[in-house]
């Protein structure tokens, strides 16, 4: 009986620090497509830099994608217009896992590693992207852009995955 | 008469043909845009205040060739996002990628549209004045960073334009999942 409850705290104790650490640390090993790593790294830079209703939140675009901003995937998740005095609805978690889906499909269809069209395509030529209606996004394979999406579908960068992704959606600010 | 029928025959095959050719051609997806947009629903005949609140670069865009003059970005401001009359007088500010900075006014239906230099509206105006027009002397580079002002009301996007360049085409008259809504200036009354 002792053993047991000491066996529940011991957990009860583990799930609150797990809760309380941040989502990566500079040398996690990261999941490649872990919906939590989207959801809190990826899609912010996501919402800024490719998911707007004119790129890949358009309808029957490549790499459809949902964001706060820009496509939801129902009306109800835009109950009113974003403005000063309203905020976005946080995406919900199929639409998170629909966007992880999206570039599981992408890479499905391109090839794994850094051979994918999502870091091909916003990639300049000279570093080894092409071309790409949305224009060239990353010079060079140390953008920290590049480096944000390489993290997280790839998971092979030695960059904190945080930091990268915080430097890149910075840099979108309006 | 055999020569004949032959010659009939040939005459057959080639109007066949002539007439599927026709019927593959069909018609270019910017005449296909244009045409979704149906009839002009007025009250003002073709000139800068006319289809408010429609996608202007599907008809004024760089790919099409009968409406002239093209705009580089265009768009109708409302007063509210529920109320359907425009805002006339409004300014809004872009920036684009390369740090050049626009201040266009609207209209008197909230119409406002850019003017590469060089072009002019022709009829009702000619750039920089009340008809919504301003001259632009360098193309836009995307993505552009755009605000709104009505008086000291001010809302700034907060998302990136990164290639279109009609605001009601991502911001439709109906709010849903793929739109805000209209742009627009001063919130809704509580």
């Amino acid at each position: 009986m002792r053993y047991r409850s000491a066996t529940l705290t011991g957990w009860l104790v583990l799930c609150i620090v797990s809760a309380c650490a941040p989502a990566s640390r500079p040398n996690d090993p990261i999941m490649p497509r872990d919906p939590l790593l989207l959801e809190t790294h990826v899609q912010p830079y996501l919402d800024l830099a490719c998911a707007s209703i004119d790129c890949h939140g358009g309808d029957g675009r490549p790499l459809r994608l949902y964001s706060e901003l820009g496509r939801r995937a129902q009306a109800s998740l835009r109950p009113q217009p974003i403005s000063n005095a309203h905020d976005p609805l946080a995406l919900t978690k199929q639409e998170l896992s629909d966007n992880c889906q999206a570039f599981a499909g992408v890479e499905l269809a391109s090839g794994p590693g850094d051979k994918q069209l999502a870091l091909r395509k916003p990639l300049a030529a000279s570093a080894g992207g092409m071309h790409h209606i949305g224009g060239v996004h990353w010079a060079d394979k140390l953008d920290p852009g590049y480096l944000c999406l390489r993290g997280f579908l790839v998971g092979d960068i030695t960059q904190d995955l945080g930091s990268v992704c915080a430097e890149a959606t910075a840099k979108l600010q309006p | 008469m055999d020569s004949l029928s032959r010659g009939l025959k040939w005459l057959v095959l080639t109007s066949v043909l002539v007439v599927s050719a026709a019927g593959c051609i069909g018609v270019s997806p910017e005449q296909q845009l244009a045409n979704e947009l149906g009839p002009d629903p007025g009250p003002y005949s073709r000139g800068p205040l006319h289809r408010a609140g429609f996608p202007c670069t599907n008809c004024h865009g760089d790919l099409w060739w009968q409406d002239h003059p093209t705009f580089e970005l265009a768009g109708t401001v409302y007063k509210t996002p529920t109320d359907d009359s425009g805002s006339h007088g409004s300014q809004v500010i872009i920036e684009d990628a390369k740090g050049q900075k626009i201040t266009a006014q609207t209209n008197a239906v909230g119409n406002f549209f850019l003017l590469q230099n060089g072009m002019s509206v022709g009829r009702g105006g000619g750039g920089g004045g009340n008809d919504g027009s301003t001259v632009i002397t360098a193309g836009l580079t995307f993505p552009l960073r755009v605000s709104v002002k009505t008086g000291a009301v001010e809302q700034k996007m907060r998302g990136l334009i990164w290639r279109e360049r009609s605001c009601a085409n991502c911001h439709n008259k109906q709010l849903g999942a793929a739109s805000n809504g209209r742009v627009f200036a001063a919130e809704n009354s509580p």
